[in-house]
């Protein structure tokens, strides 16, 4: 699965940390996410896309191997 | 529920675990033993007296209990910020770790069967009862680590 945080992440002006902390995850689990190391759980998603004022569908999406 | 001890546990752990296993080879190894040997002397130290008997196996089992105990704070303390991805990193390291430890479970059950009991054998069956117990925290504590400053980083 392919996702967006990253490049939302940059236009919204916000660190790693804050983001981390607007989701109340730690950094590295961020740092996971934007790698595409990790995939989050339905909740984190929620939140990640209500943090970053997006749609859930805009920031990820499904890749043809998925 | 949640039986994971707080993050500061981790700290006491390290250190609850170098004193335990310092502890531990310093008895093995008889140097508290010929310590004591020098300082009280022959006549009034000797491992006949039960005392002192009880005294070496406690300090014995007890290094090796506090090497295990700290062990145990080090692989069940909370992360500073324990999120779902430290979870699940923290179940895939105890799959992992059962998984190493089966084959020494089942070496030890068929050590059992063995014939005679000797010591070397009573030997060898804690030999492989301790190892299985080893492999299974260094194994949790290795994959955890790896996973989440190796792999996922």
């Amino acid at each position: 699965m392919k996702n967006f945080i990253k490049e939302e992440r940059v236009r919204k002006q916000l660190t790693q940390a804050q983001l981390a902390e607007l989701v109340q995850v730690s950094r590295q689990t961020i740092i996971s996410i934007e790698t595409n190391k990790y995939l989050p759980s339905t909740v984190l998603a929620l939140k990640l896309a209500k943090a970053l004022q997006q749609r859930v569908e805009d920031l990820f999406e499904l890749e043809d191997s998925d | 529920m949640n039986l994971l001890l707080p993050h500061r546990f981790k700290k006491v752990g390290v250190y609850m675990a170098i004193l335990g296993i310092t502890l531990w080879v310093l008895m093995q190894r008889g140097v508290v033993h010929r310590f004591l040997t020098f300082l009280l002397g022959e006549d009034l130290y000797n491992l006949d007296v039960p005392v002192f008997y009880m005294v070496n196996v406690g300090l014995t089992s007890g290094g090796f209990f506090v090497f295990l105990m700290g062990v145990y704070c080090i692989a069940f303390s909370k992360e500073r910020v324990e999120d779902e991805m430290i979870q699940k990193i923290r179940v895939d390291s105890f799959q992992f770790a059962a998984l190493l430890q089966l084959p020494l479970i089942v070496c030890g059950l068929f050590s059992f069967l063995l014939p005679g009991h000797t010591n070397i054998e009573s030997e060898i069956i804690i030999l492989v009862l301790v190892s299985s117990l080893m492999v299974f925290w260094f194994g949790f504590i290795g994959r955890f680590n790896y996973m989440l400053h190796v792999k996922l980083k």
